[in-house]
């Protein structure tokens, strides 16, 4: 094993590594190209690059690797040598990104994430041929097997499909989703970013044309209503388009799969990402079905990912959309094969405390008074209108705390939520990190507490995994229970 | 109605150290009284003569008194315990919470002391865990000698140089 020879990256790994380097000069480049415009300065680093271009090939020379029976070991550097010593144990995953540069040259990068690496150049090998790059992800995988276990290695042997997502609900998924508003949001902010002139001149512009127009098309109410939808409508139609084609772009060739260690997802149209997940790092769940998915009967799954410590970086990913889209069936076959049977779906859902409901109600609708007494003081009779909010909250409340309940069963810990669109947060028990136990003011007038269940890497923007409202004695006994079970 | 969480008589919990008292009062009070910087500088400015007042002193009675009972309340509603299966912390008196974190999920500990703690023998406890919210719990007013003590029960020796992960 050890007469391997070192090996180098592939021959054009140079320009990848230069084109990295100018990446951030590409977009200065075009708009000053193609508008005249733009801050010069910025295009002064471009001077570097004729010092980049040498300093690439000589990285490629001075970069080799030598796979190892149960290591690799990368050596680079010029000036200042480098030896990186990375046992395969202590690799958490590989793996292969490739841009659409990547895929016309049939090449992908490698990036080698251990757990503790502040440095993200750590284990990154840029780039290496696409044959070569999945042999060295295999080798990396199959030697996390002790190699005496048969049985293990028998059923590594056969990965399972666990989910793919043909064209078709690639389309329902961008339908579904809001990216094109976000993309459209962020592309507004990039222009203002360059010129920010050009947004308040494209509005004045449109602006100018509608009044020039405005006697072909009609006059009248009737008139500017009609308008006023089709653009909307236009809008709208567009927004979805976008993230229709954000969504075949991200998401096309989508393949879930798992073997006994890891779960796997290869996706992308141009850009191609394929990495893996240990099971061992799954930590808490969210299920998620908002409306127009419900429509849809379909559902998106998501799970937090436990990092390295102090991963600040996006390269090692921390929140695993497992399914972007999954109708019922499919949901369940996908958590039926990480966690133990029997736990996943819950088979009993324990409601809150009776009066939950109040507390979605009461406060919101309490606001609503001051905020009608201000439009009635500016507006007259029609400043009532926000009291129309009123039995609307209610509504809502009931049925929020119709589909609001908790499960703690099978070495599972399960929160649903929402009422137009809802959610489903769980984790197994033995993934809760510490157990709170919460009561405000409000939770002691109405006799009741929250139990917050911490995990690893919980994501700011998904749902905690916290049950609200519930009795207090009823909280305590689940308190209890919980940090009887993790201690 | 026995529906309240921080029962501050309960048995087998313990208190925070009595030297800590004032400095936890004056610590919590500071950053309360900051508002009523800009509270007297705006209206005094704004407003002709004296009547500035009427908008200073109400916000500085209501800072100073949110200030006092916080940070009264900082020291006198937390309380402690170290039992077989982990380390229980009670604290506040609005917004009560109990946090529990077991001796298996402790990574590691921390104990700072600055000079003011350091000139009454007190320690602050930080206790990290893997989890988000927990990641470093935070917990001044201890004794130096407990907040060690603390830490030598819930990582023993043996696991003191065991790799977290």
């Amino acid at each position: 094993m050890e007469a391997i020879p070192e090996q180098r990256l592939h021959p054009l790994s140079w320009l990848f590594e230069l084109f990295n380097v100018l990446r951030q000069f590409i977009v200065p480049i075009l708009i000053l190209l193609f508008t005249g415009q733009g801050d010069r300065y910025e295009l002064w680093g471009l001077l570097g690059v004729g010092v980049m271009v040498p300093l690439a090939v000589a990285r490629y020379y001075s970069f080799r690797y030598r796979i190892g029976r149960d290591r690799i070991v990368i050596r680079s550097g010029l000036l200042h040598k480098t030896v990186r010593d990375i046992a395969f144990t202590r690799i958490q995953n590989v793996t292969l990104h490739q841009g659409l540069l990547h895929r016309l040259m049939n090449v992908a990068e490698v990036r080698l994430e251990t757990g503790g690496g502040e440095d993200e150049e750590e284990g990154r090998m840029r780039v290496l041929g696409f044959a070569e790059a999945q042999a060295l992800q295999r080798i990396i995988r199959s030697s996390e097997l002790p190699a005496s276990s048969v049985d293990a290695e028998a059923s590594m042997a056969e990965e399972q499909v666990l989910l793919q997502l043909p064209t078709r609900e690639l389309l329902k998924l961008g339908l579904i989703s809001n990216k094109g508003m976000l993309l459209v949001a962020a592309g507004i902010g990039g222009a203002y970013q360059f010129n920010w002139k050009l947004p308040q001149a494209v509005f004045e512009h449109v602006g100018g044309w509608l009044m020039n127009h405005r006697d072909d098309l009609g006059s009248g109410p009737g008139a500017y209503v009609l308008g006023g939808m089709l653009v909307l409508l236009a809008a709208f139609t567009l927004l979805r388009l976008i993230s229709i084609l954000q969504a075949i772009l991200h998401y096309h060739g989508f393949v879930l799969s798992s073997d006994a260690h890891r779960l796997s997802i290869t996706r992308g149209l141009l850009s191609r990402f394929n990495g893996s997940l240990p099971r061992t790092r799954i930590q808490a769940w969210t299920l998620e079905q908002c409306w127009l998915q419900r429509r849809f009967k379909r559902y998106g799954l998501r799970v937090d990912a436990a990092a390295g410590s102090n991963q600040k970086h996006e390269q090692l990913e921390s929140h695993w959309a497992l399914a972007p889209i999954a109708d019922d069936a499919g949901i369940a076959h996908i958590i039926g094969t990480v966690l133990p049977a029997g736990s996943w779906p819950v088979a009993e859902w324990l409601p809150l405390h009776p009066n939950a409901w109040q507390r979605r109600f009461k406060v919101p609708a309490f606001f609503l008074l001051p905020v009608s007494a201000v439009c009635v003081f500016w507006f007259g009779v029609y400043g009532l209108l926000p009291l129309l909010g009123i039995p609307w909250l209610y509504v809502q409340s009931k049925i929020w705390a119709r589909h609001a309940g908790y499960a703690h069963a099978n070495g599972l810990i399960a929160v649903r939520e929402g009422w137009i669109g809802k959610h489903w947060r769980f984790a197994q028990t033995r993934k809760v990190q510490a157990v709170y136990l919460k009561q405000s003011p409000f939770d002691r007038r109405h006799g009741m507490a929250t139990v917050f269940c911490d995990t690893v890497n919980a994501g700011m923007s998904e749902p905690t995994l916290a049950v609200r409202y519930l009795p207090f004695d009823e909280a305590m006994r689940l308190h209890d229970t919980l940090a009887a079970e993790i201690s | 109605m026995n529906s309240t969480l921080n029962d501050l008589d309960a048995e087998g919990w313990n208190g925070l150290e009595p030297a800590a008292k004032p400095l936890m009062f004056w610590f919590g009070l500071l950053p309360f009284l900051i508002p009523i910087v800009p509270a007297t500088v705006v209206p005094m400015t704004l407003m002709p003569g004296w009547w500035g007042l009427a908008i200073t002193l109400p916000v500085a009675a209501l800072c100073l008194l949110l200030g006092i009972s916080f940070g009264r309340n900082r020291w006198q509603c937390t309380r402690w315990r170290l039992d077989e299966s982990g380390f229980r912390l009670r604290k506040g008196r609005w917004w009560q919470q109990e946090i529990f974190i077991p001796r298996s999920r402790v990574q590691h500990l921390d104990i700072h002391n600055g000079p003011m703690e350091r000139s009454r023998g007190l320690a602050t406890l930080v206790i990290h865990t893997a989890g988000t919210e927990s990641h470093a719990l935070k917990q001044q007013g201890f004794s130096l000698q407990t907040a060690t003590d603390l830490r030598d029960a819930l990582i023993p020796e043996r696991r003191r140089d065991d790799s977290a992960l």
